[in-house]
């Protein structure tokens, strides 16, 4: 399996951007009206935090050498607390294989590739939030479940 | 009850510190250096916070006008999701009550108070992280869990460790 890094070009914004979508599609989301101004608006907050070098993403290629898998690591600001010390977390997040690559361990590669790279630079807590799909594959790496609580309502 | 906002001058930055801390030695660290150390730490993350409005805070008081009560409102920078189409979440930290101030209702007004700025400002989603004495509180707000998954590695201790 080949791994390579996302970079700051238009086609690599535009394949996260359709991960995003995806991934939101596939666990339910069926408005596309929301999901279009979802994706329109989420792609110029990662263009800025790409050019920031905030946000990572590492591609899984088919053997045609066309993107078969994504995941991207948000380098969060995120206050000095008890559980880490580092001045952000990781936030693993559009971790998406499309349909015909599914169950070959593309998430899990792409996933020890952003752990990797957290466990170089000092990044003691990563967080993501779990789909269905892919709850039992975080667990098997050791993520725990949080005391997160949210107060919204899905945007129509 | 009196409600004011926290203001970046004065004492009020050491107050929100303060109640950091003793959120934390109530669920059970009780590491002095630790907690100095995260304290100090997070005392210069807030302040330039607090000066540009990134994060907001409010204070009860009690009848004789000290501090009974406190909630911070970070709002946060995240990705445009499907619940928030703008980049800037709410998250109320530091909830924090002092004991002799407890069960009447100050953390409920508090919160209140800080969904009803969200609403006013167009801020579509509120997170939390939930103690075990605020989730009834929370739940009864409107809040729900979500499917936060957290993975903690234990940074290589330096070379003098």
């Amino acid at each position: 399996m080949t791994i390579r890094p996302a970079t700051f070009e238009p086609r690599d914004l535009d394949a996260i951007a359709h991960h995003r979508r995806s991934m939101f599609r596939d666990m339910g989301y069926a408005d596309e009206r929301a999901l279009d101004a979802m994706t329109a608006a989420f792609r110029p907050w990662l263009m800025r935090k790409m050019e920031a070098g905030e946000y990572l993403a590492w591609f899984a290629l088919a053997e045609d050498g066309l993107i078969a898998a994504g995941l991207g690591l948000w380098l969060m600001d995120w206050p000095p607390h008890m559980v880490a010390s580092a001045p952000c977390r990781g936030n693993i997040l559009n971790v998406y294989t499309e349909p015909p690559h599914r169950r070959h361990g593309m998430a899990r590669t792409l996933m020890q590739t952003a752990l990797a790279w957290c466990a170089a630079h000092q990044i003691g807590a990563v967080i993501l939030h779990a789909s269905n799909d892919g709850r039992a594959l975080y667990e098997s790496i050791g993520f725990m479940p949080t005391n997160e609580m949210r107060l919204a309502r899905p945007l129509g | 009850m009196v409600l004011r906002p926290a203001t970046p001058a004065g004492s009020d930055l050491d107050t929100i510190v303060q109640h950091r801390r003793a959120i934390y030695a109530e669920v059970g660290y009780t590491d002095k250096r630790a907690l100095d150390a995260m304290s100090a730490a997070y005392r210069e993350w807030l302040l330039p916070k607090l000066q540009t409005g990134e994060y907001l805070a409010w204070f009860a008081l009690a009848p004789d006008s000290t501090i009974a009560a406190g909630l911070g409102l970070w709002l946060m920078d995240s990705p445009p999701n499907l619940f928030a189409r703008g980049d800037r979440r709410g998250n109320i930290v530091n909830v924090y009550t002092e004991p002799p101030h407890r069960r009447q209702g100050l953390a409920r007004v508090l919160a209140q108070t800080a969904l009803d700025w969200c609403a006013a400002q167009g801020v579509d989603m509120i997170v939390l992280h939930a103690t075990a004495d605020g989730r009834a509180l929370y739940e009864s707000l409107g809040f729900t869990p979500t499917t936060e998954m957290r993975l903690i590695r234990p940074l290589v201790a330096s070379s003098e460790a």
